[in-house]
C-alpha cells in the first residue's frame, strides 16, 4: 500500500471512529445514561486531540515524501498489540467478575474502552522505551 | 550500543531528515539510532552504512555488556 493510500485509509478510519463515537454518545445522552455518555465524551475529546496531532504529523511527512511507517513503527505496533491483547484478557475477566452490577451495554462499552486504552498505553510506553529489537 | 551516525552525518553534511529519506525510514528512527536507543535490522544497518560510505562495524559499536 502506498503512503498516500495508507494516509487516506487512516483518515477515513479516524473519521468513522469519531462519527460513530459521537453518534453513540448522543444516543446514550438521549436515553438518559449520562454517566457512560460523559465517560465517552471525555474519551472522544482526547481521541480527537490525539488523532489531530497524529494525522497532521503524517500529512506533513507525506508532503515531504517521508514514509508513514518503518521497521521501528512496525515493531512498536506489534509489541503494543501483543501487550494490549494480554491486558485486555484481564480487563474482560474483571468485567465478567462484576457483571451482576453492570448493564450489558455498560459492560460492553467498558470492555471496548479498556481494550482501546490498554492499546494506547502500551503503544505510548513501548514507543518511548529504549533498545527495541 | 553506541553509534557514529551523528559524526558521519555531520561529515557528509546530511540532516536527519535527509538521511531518513535516503534509507527510507522516519526521522524519529534516525534520532533513536543516533542515541543508540534502537537496534536496527541488518538491512537498515547496511543501508545506513552504505549512505554514510562506511561499514556497519564502524558505525554501530557494541560493547561486551551490550551482547550479554
Amino acid at each position: 500500500m502506498s503512503a498516500k493510500n495508507l494516509f487516506i485509509s487512516l483518515l477515513t478510519l479516524s473519521l468513522l471512529l469519531v462519527v460513530g463515537m459521537t453518534y453513540f454518545t448522543i444516543t446514550l445522552f438521549l436515553q438518559g445514561d449520562s454517566l457512560v455518555a460523559t465517560l465517552l465524551m471525555v474519551t472522544l475529546v482526547v481521541l480527537i486531540w490525539r488523532l489531530t496531532i497524529f494525522l497532521k504529523k503524517h500529512y506533513c511527512d507525506l508532503k515531504l515524501g517521508m514514509p508513514i511507517g518503518d521497521e521501528r513503527t512496525r515493531k512498536v505496533r506489534m509489541y503494543s498489540a501483543g501487550y494490549a491483547y494480554f491486558i485486555s484478557l484481564y480487563i474482560w475477566l474483571t468485567i465478567l467478575m462484576f457483571h451482576k452490577y453492570l448493564e450489558y451495554d455498560d459492560a460492553l462499552i467498558l470492555g471496548l474502552l479498556g481494550m482501546a486504552l490498554s492499546h494506547g498505553l502500551s503503544w505510548f510506553l513501548i514507543n518511548r522505551s529504549k533498545g527495541i529489537e | 550500543m553506541k553509534t557514529k551516525i551523528k559524526e558521519l552525518r555531520a561529515r557528509y553534511n546530511l540532516t536527519q531528515k535527509q538521511l531518513a529519506k535516503e534509507v527510507g525510514v522516519r526521522r524519529e528512527t534516525i534520532g533513536y539510532l543516533e542515541k543508540g536507543d534502537y537496534n536496527p535490522s541488518l538491512k537498515l544497518a547496511a543501508k545506513v552504512a552504505r549512505v554514510l560510505n562506511s561499514t556497519m562495524e564502524e558505525i554501530f559499536i557494541f560493547e561486551d555488556s551490550d551482547l550479554t
